[in-house]
């Protein structure tokens, strides 16, 4: 249960850890490095390698606007990659374990859908009241209620999902419920919007495409707090839903508090999926993806082993995504969202053809 | 003539059939007239004293005054003995096609030979329904809003003469669903109103257009697309194109003239000047920064006021997607920021994105936005009366860049954004 011991999970007895793997550790914290550093030096307005370092070590002889640019837009929008693509990947992973299904992702069971109703409310109420009486506390507060909004939302459509789950005892069914919630949020958003002024609907249509570069530092002093602790609380959550993917039977044989570890699963991936699209959009494909992505490469599905890796891949996978939505040395930007479904659904795919038995222990 | 008004066929054959029947008993005898003026040319002549003589306003022919235009590119407009030819060339973005329309006076017969996707109307128009504000300006401008019989979206109009004529409800909502984006056209109430015409824009998203289905309805549509014209003479001159529906050709060239002499006055006293100071436009929507293209609208405002537009040099006509980082890097150290979106004041842009306080101009606070006139509906009346006064949109535009040349001048739809204020909308020249 303690965060630290994962640390020592290739040493576990249970799964026992091919010695590779430690390699495989060092490959991706330097592949998280370099796309880190990619992020930061790759842009519309071409800044030397030389002058990131200099303007990262702190120095002043770099022009000024060369500094704002890497210190005010490229190292939050970096910052916040890498937390929402380890967020989206960790809240999948707990989907996946949950549900035991490969498909199942914040998006598929409507919390994405939840949290873009809760904003959707958020903005167009905003509107309503007068945009300038909700914002003009600027910063801390309206961002505030965004993450509650679109956490609440989230946490809304799934707690009416795990209230269902007591009564239906199929996953499948209850993953159809999920779905359909998906599209009763998508419908009501819908209707609000035929009450909507044409600024307010931009508003909330290019909110739905995505993107990590709106997230400024006095956001993040909220952004970051709230993921780390949804992305610790869903690593603490490790044991119990090793326990998970052998059914709720044996969860429950195994003295595991079913109920309670449910609710605490769907917290955990409601603040982080919530947060993550109150920020930047719905942002598809990353939470379905990652998780796979990082069975294959770690071949296990111990989550000691899967929880730091999602973290580490669903980090470099987000930025990479960003990477090429900015097109470097284009000063044009395509949506996000474009972008992770384009390298995101043929991966998920191909790992589904490949591994059918993809969600079996130790496969 | 007006109590049974509501019936008037044409002959291009696809509306008489979907036609309800409670018009008057005189529609057999229009059958029994068209059938014959159909028949024989003669007979023409014979069933024409229907075609309004008095709106001919002279002896000479049916079309005595003929416009003649100049800045607009995005439709033609021809004379002919017996009829006018418009054709709408650039109805939306990429378009590939061209709507094209046959004047004709009431009662008279259409042309041999017209194109067969050419639609017939007859003028003047006596009943017109308008899907959208991008031309109703022109109407109160000709003298001729009283034709209006429905829009979509009353609570978005500002026109003054228009919001009047709503007050007293003499102009329906024909929108089918709310007064959002989406909004489409309720057809039920377009048959109850049996307009002439009904006059809608297109974008050429299957979605959001609404041609379609009235031509397959039935409805004469005027599809206008003066919002894509690049210059702002070229979008008033669409009020030629109004006119030429309502034989209003003389005043609409009046009014026009004049218009574009105050606007190329004003021009000429700006181009001189040595100093032009830089401005930058839009805002970030998701980090990607919506900047209008050098060779549009707004771009061709900026030039005619004196302003040094830092992406004057760019071809594109629409909006370009920039990254932030770009726009900070060319204009942090710019004069002034305009429209900035739906900012009121300086506090919200901050609420938005505090790194705004970057910018010079910002810092300054410089800031304009068009946004000083929003009906209660949320239409923007810069879009909408001000299309129809390019020349008093360009004196806004100096008295920001060059107060000393203007200094009489109050702004009408700009507002320099304020810190702090209590109500939002507050409206602030």
């Amino acid at each position: 249960m303690n965060p630290s011991a994962t640390k020592d999970a290739p040493a576990q007895e249970v799964h026992p850890i091919p010695r590779v793997s430690l390699l495989l550790w060092f490959a991706l914290l330097g592949a998280l490095a370099g796309v880190f550093l990619l992020e930061l030096c790759l842009g519309s307005v071409t800044i030397p390698f030389g002058s990131v370092l200099a303007i990262l070590m702190g120095d002043s002889e770099v022009p000024e606007g060369w500094r704002q640019i890497v210190l005010l837009f490229r190292l939050p929008r970096a910052v916040t990659a890498m937390l929402a693509g380890a967020a989206l990947g960790m809240a999948g992973l707990m989907m996946q374990t949950l549900f035991r299904n490969p498909l199942a992702d914040p998006f598929v069971l409507g919390i994405s859908s939840g949290a873009s109703l809760g904003v959707a409310i958020v903005v167009m109420a905003a509107w309503g009241f007068g945009w300038t009486a909700f914002i003009q506390k600027a910063g801390i507060s309206a961002g505030a209620s965004l993450i509650l909004a679109a956490t609440a939302g989230a946490m809304g459509i799934l707690s009416v999902i795990m209230a269902l789950a007591r009564r239906v005892e199929s996953n499948v069914t209850l993953l159809i419920i999920g779905l359909m919630f998906g599209y009763i949020s998508g419908s009501l958003v819908t209707i609000l919007f035929q009450f909507t002024q044409e600024q307010q609907m931009q508003t909330y249509i290019t909110w739905t495409f995505g993107s990590f570069g709106g997230v400024t530092w006095s956001q993040m002093t909220l952004f970051a707090p709230t993921l780390l602790v949804g992305l610790l609380l869903a690593w603490s959550l490790s044991k119990p839903l090793n326990a998970f993917l052998l059914g709720e039977g044996y969860a429950r044989s195994m003295g595991v508090n079913v109920r309670a570890i449910r609710l605490w699963i769907i917290v955990g991936a409601s603040l982080l999926a919530g947060t993550v699209t109150a920020y930047c959009g719905p942002i598809g494909f990353l939470g379905i993806a990652i998780p796979h992505l990082c069975r294959m490469l770690m071949k296990t599905s111990d989550h000691h082993v899967l929880a730091p890796a999602v973290i580490l891949v669903g980090a470099i996978v987000a930025l990479s995504a960003d990477l090429l939505a900015q097109v470097p040395g284009a000063r044009i930007v395509l949506p996000l969202n474009a972008v992770t479904a384009l390298i995101g659904a043929p991966v998920v795919v191909g790992i589904i053809l490949r591994r059918r038995h993809t969600m079996e222990v130790g496969a | 003539m007006k109590a049974s008004g509501t019936f008037y066929p044409t002959l291009s054959g696809r509306r008489a059939g979907q036609r309800v029947s409670h018009a008057s008993p005189a529609k057999s005898l229009w059958g029994v007239k068209l059938l014959l003026a159909a028949a024989g040319l003669l007979f023409c002549f014979a069933a024409s004293p229907f075609s309004p003589s008095a709106a001919h306003g002279g002896e000479s022919g049916p079309f005595p005054h003929k416009a003649q235009l100049r800045h607009a590119e995005g439709f033609t407009l021809q004379y002919h003995d017996t009829h006018k030819k418009i054709q709408v060339l650039n109805p939306w973005r990429g378009a590939r096609v061209t709507f094209t329309y046959i004047l004709i006076p009431r009662g008279g017969t259409p042309p041999e030979n017209i194109p067969s996707d050419a639609m017939v109307v007859e003028i003047p128009l006596e009943r017109v329904v308008l899907g959208s504000t991008t031309v109703i300006t022109f109407f109160p401008m000709l003298g001729v809003e009283d034709s209006l019989v429905g829009f979509s979206g009353l609570k978005l109009v500002n026109t003054p003469e228009v919001v009047e004529l709503i007050g007293q409800g003499k102009i329906q909502e024909v929108s089918a669903a709310g007064e959002g984006m989406t909004r489409q056209l309720n057809l039920e109430m377009l048959f109850v109103l049996q307009p002439d015409l009904v006059m809608v824009h297109g974008t050429g998203i299957p979605q959001f257009d609404t041609h379609p289905k009235l031509l397959e309805a039935g409805f004469n549509t005027g599809v206008a697309g003066n919002y894509m014209e690049s210059s702002p003479l070229g979008r008033a001159e669409w009020i030629k194109f109004v006119a030429a529906f309502f034989n209003k050709e003389r005043k609409a060239e009046e009014l026009f003239s004049r218009m574009e002499a105050r606007y190329q006055a004003q021009a000429e006293a700006v181009r001189g000047l040595k100093e032009r100071p830089t401005v930058f436009c839009g805002i970030p929507l998701q980090s990607t920064w919506y900047m209008p293209g050098g060779s549009g609208y707004i771009a061709t405002f900026l030039r005619d006021a004196g302003a040094d537009y830092l992406w004057s040099e760019d071809d594109t006509r629409g909006n370009m997607a920039l990254s932030v980082e770009n726009v900070l890097e060319r204009a942090k150290d710019a004069d002034v920021w305009i429209n900035p979106g739906a900012a009121g004041t300086m506090d919200e842009l901050l609420g938005v994105d505090e790194r705004f306080s970057l910018f010079r101009a910002f810092q300054r606070g410089r800031v304009y936005n068009n946004n000083a006139r929003i009906s209660p509906g949320g239409g923007n009346d810069y879009w909408e009366t001000g299309v129809g006064r390019p020349d008093l949109v360009l004196a806004d535009l100096i008295r920001i860049f060059h107060p000393h040349l203007a200094p009489s001048h109050e702004l009408h739809w700009h507002q320099r954004l304020p810190w702090q204020r209590e109500k939002p909308r507050r409206e602030k020249p």
